[in-house]
């Protein structure tokens, strides 16, 4: 065994400098130890200020080393243009979500210095997470990830909802974390490594049998849980309720972001050459997936609970095209999953700045009238629903249209057919909002939406959102030719 | 720098809506005036530099394209966006400039008062961009574009007074009237697309003697392709500019403002049709198929709408009559392969018909709205410049000699006269004699009862506008000059060195050194009109309305426009109401109850009963995970039986 060099550190730079930046934070909070609430809100805002600098900092430091391809740490993580692409993506929306969520979480008192530690350390896990090359080093990162979201629940320490929902998603995530593991242990067993590569070649030569079955199974479930995909989602909505909204956002987006790309490498590597049996596998929880996800849709009024079911239907589309193994899938996955997240994270960021009677809007049914009092809000998440409903010269309509396309190539007819209608279910649901927030009005003056007056970080957001969503289909064949000499090598 | 021709109208579109808005906002006179020179001035500059890059132009050799940038690829299907200049559509950007421009300046002194003047420049520039950008396309696509937005810019200024119920009616019609010129030029592109596999016009000529004999076969007959894309492309331009069965929108149009119609009828809208063709001569050129549907379709418009405009009253009506018959000459010089004598025809009749319209319009003004001819008289004492602005227009309009109407209607008519060796030719030629009888006809009527006369008694007048008079003798010198010095580059000598390759000349047509006695017979068909219109309108109008009286039957079919309005009523909008209401019907009924709205309740009864499962205890999510994983195991037993 070779030494690890520092040139292994050097390209662990992106991280490192992520390490330090949530350390030095954390020590300047300790160090602080503000007690006063208004010098908290302040203290609060310049931590955030910093922290997206430092995350734009480090977008800087992924580009620059982005296209190399090596394994490091002795095979516990790999680097690779398309690793750092995902890496690239994940900071880049943890900095949208961190700006857009700023100014709710100072409104809800919990404008604790620990949220933005916590949540670069998820950030952290979830960066390791996407260029690990070895069953323990994924399953550390996932854990580093996981414990941040349970601290990061139980932040609102006063909050009895917050606190069940934490409980729950503990208690059922160490379930789905135990058939991980089990399932790590069975393939460990049976190929006598835990390494990727390894394992891959193993498979090259041996045929598969029930073990690997077993194992595959519970290592689908346990990643299958985390990105709650039925029958595994009973979590999703209880906890999203529960925890406070840029929580819920956290995990819908950034989260799930980085576990999809971890799956898509576990099966996409070690599993390649039993790709026949995780298609089947995979195909079944898709389907259950999208019926469920688009078809509750439907019934839903609460904000959280829409989150939870928009998610689950759009990672069933999303999985669609996991099914190919080849860089095209994975330029059309990346479209989807960005467009998704963006947008879902530029609706919720604008519904936070809503408040009616002073209180966070909740339900669908008070965005009742928006229009009349926010013309221009209203015209961003009519864009927003557009764009997540798959309506045409939104960034929305490419990724879904991409990913039914790759479905298509793949000969998955039946399963493409379906899911297309099953978005026109779904459809249906968002366009109900832009009815209620053009179409319908409150009874009493006092129950419209009124907004807080964003501020300038939140709007330029907010407008570099809108612009990507509209704008996207400019730069689409420029945009992919890029992509394409980019994943050369995955 | 040949892009300012498209970006300038652009830019006076942007400035003068944002200026619309504040000027509607607190009626500011002063920033409807900047709106006004802004406008102006931006549309100068721009056909200056169309003026200076014809001249270019025709001295270079080639073209000058501008490549702006790839729009889309498609299979093979490569379409970008690129910019065109060579000499047909200099000549064109030009005239269209040109006539916008003095469109816009007429319209500071027609509106001045009304505070949507801002927003009424704004639909101008608008206008004359698309149209630009129409002529100036380098492929079907981008023309397709253009072909769109003039239909949408023309629905726009129709319905510019949209408090009224005239004008939305109106321009409702002309939207769907012309969706027929869609249909058929999306038809047309398809069938270009499929045939030589671009829409770059370059390609497709390029292309044209490889593929030209490619044929279908419908019922044993083996039909050309390009017979297939020409009729298309007919039905398309016939549309476009009004030809009969399709013209019934342009008298619709004179809702709109008069300098619109001006435009419109001048410069931009109705001449897109002829401009199609003229740009796709080369594929009209193969076969005379379509040439003949013209011939005989536009010989008998260019009849019917010069005698229908005899009997109308409204004055914009009577003049957009003559547009539809002045466009009939257009395609007969289309249908007989002399294109050059088209355009000639369109560029002189630019400018006349102009002239005309914004002559009415100073009428209307100083009438204070009023458009019925039978209601003015005796005006010429009052606006002597209209008068005799209106008298140039006319005599241009007939084809009086001298005047600039006479070169390019003498032309056609000689063509025709010419190539009548077949029976298309030598109807269309009778008809265009005949048409010549009326067209004289009519505008002497308008003239008689407008400016001679008796004085309608109680009339409110307006005071005669400078600026008016000064745009009006612009266009006056013009209507009387253009034929005498465009008659050399577009169809005498220099034909060949003026348009180069840009539009397909024949060579038979080349030079008529045949000497014909057409310019005598239609001296004296104008003279035999001349008389009749002094007889029945300056010497005795009673015989007039005893004629009337006499037959109202055939007063009502010719003040009706034969009734084609009628037919399309009877055999269009009732049947269709008719048609669709029953399906409709059909649909609620029976369609619905037991399609979509059966599933939408199941979908809604299954959605209710997922949300039920979310009961909140943890053991049954647990007690569901577990499931889910005995699930897989069975699944994959069953699937697999390893």
């Amino acid at each position: 065994m070779s030494n690890i060099s520092v040139s292994s550190f050097i390209i662990a730079i992106p991280e490192i400098y992520l390490l330090a930046v949530a350390f030095i934070i954390f020590l300047f909070g300790i160090i602080k130890n503000i007690k006063d609430y208004n010098s908290k809100i302040v203290f609060f805002n310049k931590l955030s200020h910093i922290s997206v600098l430092a995350l734009v900092l480090s977008l800087f430091l992924i580009y620059t080393i982005g296209d190399t391809y090596v394994e490091t740490m002795h095979g516990l993580f790999i680097i690779s243009p398309i690793i750092y692409l995902f890496k690239f993506v994940i900071v880049l929306t943890t900095i949208f979500l961190l700006v857009l969520s700023r100014r709710f979480i100072i409104s809800n008192g919990i404008c604790d210095y620990e949220y933005i530690v916590l949540t670069l350390l998820m950030l952290f896990g979830n960066m390791t997470l996407v260029s690990s090359n070895d069953f323990m080093s994924l399953y550390v990162s996932l854990e580093l990830a996981t414990i941040c979201i349970y601290c990061l629940m139980f932040l609102t320490k006063l909050d009895p909802k917050a606190n069940e929902a934490g409980i729950k998603y503990l208690i059922l995530g160490s379930i789905g974390t135990a058939f991980l593991l089990y399932g790590i242990s069975l393939l460990y067993g049976w190929t006598g490594s835990t390494n990727f590569i390894v394992i891959k070649n193993y498979l090259q030569v041996h045929n598969s049998n029930w073990i690997l079955i077993i194992s595959l199974i519970m290592i689908i479930i346990g990643m299958g849980f985390k990105l709650s995909l039925v029958p595994f989602h009973m979590w999703t909505v209880d906890v999203y309720k529960g925890s406070n909204l840029a929580v819920t956002l956290l995990l819908s987006t950034i989260s799930k972001m980085a576990i999809l790309f971890a799956l898509i490498r576990i099966l996409w590597e070690p599993f390649f050459y039993i790709s026949n049996q995780w298609q089947h596998i995979m195909q079944l929880l898709i389907f259950l997936s999208a019926i469920l996800g688009f078809v509750a849709l439907l019934y839903q009024s609460n904000l959280k609970s829409f989150i939870a079911y928009s998610s689950i239907a759009n990672m069933s589309y999303i999985l669609m095209a996991i099914l190919t193994p080849n860089k095209i899938a994975i330029l059309d996955i990346l479209i989807y999953i960005v467009a998704y997240s963006l947008t879902l994270i530029g609706f919720v960021g604008v519904v936070m700045l809503l408040k009616k009677n002073n209180k966070q809007i909740e339900s669908i049914h008070d965005l009742k009238g928006l229009y009349y009092m926010h013309p221009y809000l209203s015209f961003t998440l009519t864009v927003f629903l557009f764009s997540m409903a798959g309506l045409p010269i939104t960034t929305g309509f490419f990724g879904k249209i991409m990913i039914l396309y790759s479905a298509i190539k793949g000969e998955y007819y039946y399963m493409a057919t379906i899911l297309a209608l099953l978005s026109v279910v779904g459809m249906y649901f968002y366009l109900k909002v832009v009815k209620t927030i053009y179409f319908e009005k409150p009874e009493k003056l006092e129950d419209y939406a009124v907004a807080q007056k964003g501020s300038l970080d939140i709007n330029i957001t907010l407008s570099l959102i809108v612009l990507f969503v509209l704008g996207f289909m400019l730069f689409i064949n420029p945009l992919t030719t890029l992509l394409d000499h980019l994943i050369v090598i995955f | 720098m040949s892009l300012l021709i498209l970006i300038l109208p652009l830019v006076s579109f942007l400035i003068t809506s944002v200026m619309s808005y504040y000027v509607f906002k607190n009626n500011n006179k002063v920033l409807n005036f900047l709106s006004w020179l802004t406008s102006i001035l931006l549309l100068g500059v721009s056909f200056v530099t169309a003026f200076f890059m014809l001249l270019q132009v025709v001295k270079s050799e080639n073209p000058i394209v501008v490549h702006l940038f790839d729009w889309f690829t498609s299979g093979n299907i490569y379409i970008n966006l690129s910019v065109y200049f060579d000499v047909l559509t200099l000549v064109m950007s030009t005239l269209v400039c040109f006539i916008s421009l003095l469109v816009h300046i007429y319209s500071y002194f027609y509106m001045s008062r009304d505070e949507n003047l801002a927003r009424f420049l704004s639909y101008l520039s608008l206008f004359t961009c698309s149209m630009i950008f129409l002529v100036t396309s380098s492929n079907l696509m981008q023309m397709f574009i253009g072909w769109e937005a003039i239909s949408f810019c023309s629905y726009l200024l129709i319905v510019f007074w949209h408090n009224e119920d005239e004008p939305v009616r109106a321009s409702t019609k002309t939207f769907i009237i012309n969706r027929f010129a869609d249909i058929a030029f999306i038809l047309a592109m398809f069938t270009t697309l499929s045939l030589f596999g671009s829409l770059n016009f370059v390609d497709i000529f390029k292309s044209l003697p490889t593929l030209a004999s490619k044929t279908f076969s419908v019922l044993d007959f083996e039909i050309p392709l390009i017979n297939l894309i020409c009729i298309l492309f007919t039905i398309a331009a016939f549309t476009k500019s009004a030809q009969i069965g399709f013209h019934i929108w342009l008298p619709e149009a004179m809702e709109a403002p008069t300098p619109v119609s001006a435009l419109l009828h001048a410069a931009t809208m109705v001449t897109a049709g002829i401009f199609l063709i003229v740009k796709l001569s080369p594929l009209f050129e193969i076969y005379n198929f379509s040439a003949n549907i013209i011939l005989v379709v536009s010989g008998f418009t260019a009849l019917y709408s010069a005698i229908v405009a005899c009997k109308q009253n409204d004055i914009k009506k009577i003049i957009a009559y003559s547009t539809i018959s002045q466009l009939s000459y257009m395609f007969l010089a289309i249908g007989v392969g002399s294109y050059n004598a088209a355009v000639f025809h369109l560029v002189n009749h630019a400018f006349f018909k102009a002239l005309l319209f914004l002559s009415a319009g100073a009428i209307i003004h100083f009438m204070s709205g009023e458009q019925n001819v039978k209601k003015m008289g005796n005006l010429w004492r009052k606006m002597p410049v209209v008068y005799v602005c209106m008298w140039i227009a006319s005599l241009a309009l007939i084809g009086f000699p001298g005047f600039s109407g006479y070169y390019s209607k003498e032309l056609i008519l000689d063509l025709l006269h010419n190539n009548s060796d077949n029976g298309y030719v030598l109807f269309a030629y009778y008809c265009a004699i005949a048409g010549i009888f009326f067209t004289t006809f009519y505008s002497l009527r308008l003239i008689l009862y407008v400016f001679h006369g008796k004085e309608e008694e109680k009339q409110i007048y307006h005071h005669n506008s400078l600026g008016m008079s000064f745009i009006l003798v612009i266009l006056a010198v013009l209507s009387v000059l253009s034929g005498k010095f465009l008659f050399e580059n577009f169809v005498g000598e220099n034909v060949i060195s003026f348009w180069k390759n840009s539009i397909f000349i024949a060579d038979e047509v080349n030079h008529n050194e045949t000497e014909t006695n057409v310019g005598l017979y239609s001296l004296i068909i104008i003279a035999c009109s001349t008389i009749i219109a002094y007889i029945l309108y300056i010497r005795d109008r009673s015989f007039v309305n005893k004629l009337a009286s006499t037959f109202p039957l055939l007063n009502n079919f010719l003040f009706k426009g034969m009734y084609i309005d009628w037919i399309y009523d009877v055999l269009m909008v009732r049947f269709f109401r008719f048609f669709s209401k029953s399906l409709g019907k059909f649909d609620d009924k029976v369609l619905d109850q037991y399609g979509p709205n059966t599933v939408a309740g199941l979908t809604f009864r299954l959605s209710k009963l997922f949300n039920k499962t979310q009961n909140g205890y943890l053991n049954v999510y647990a007690i569901v995970m577990l499931v889910g994983f005995l699930m897989l195991l069975t699944y994959c037993f069953i699937i697999f039986r390893v």
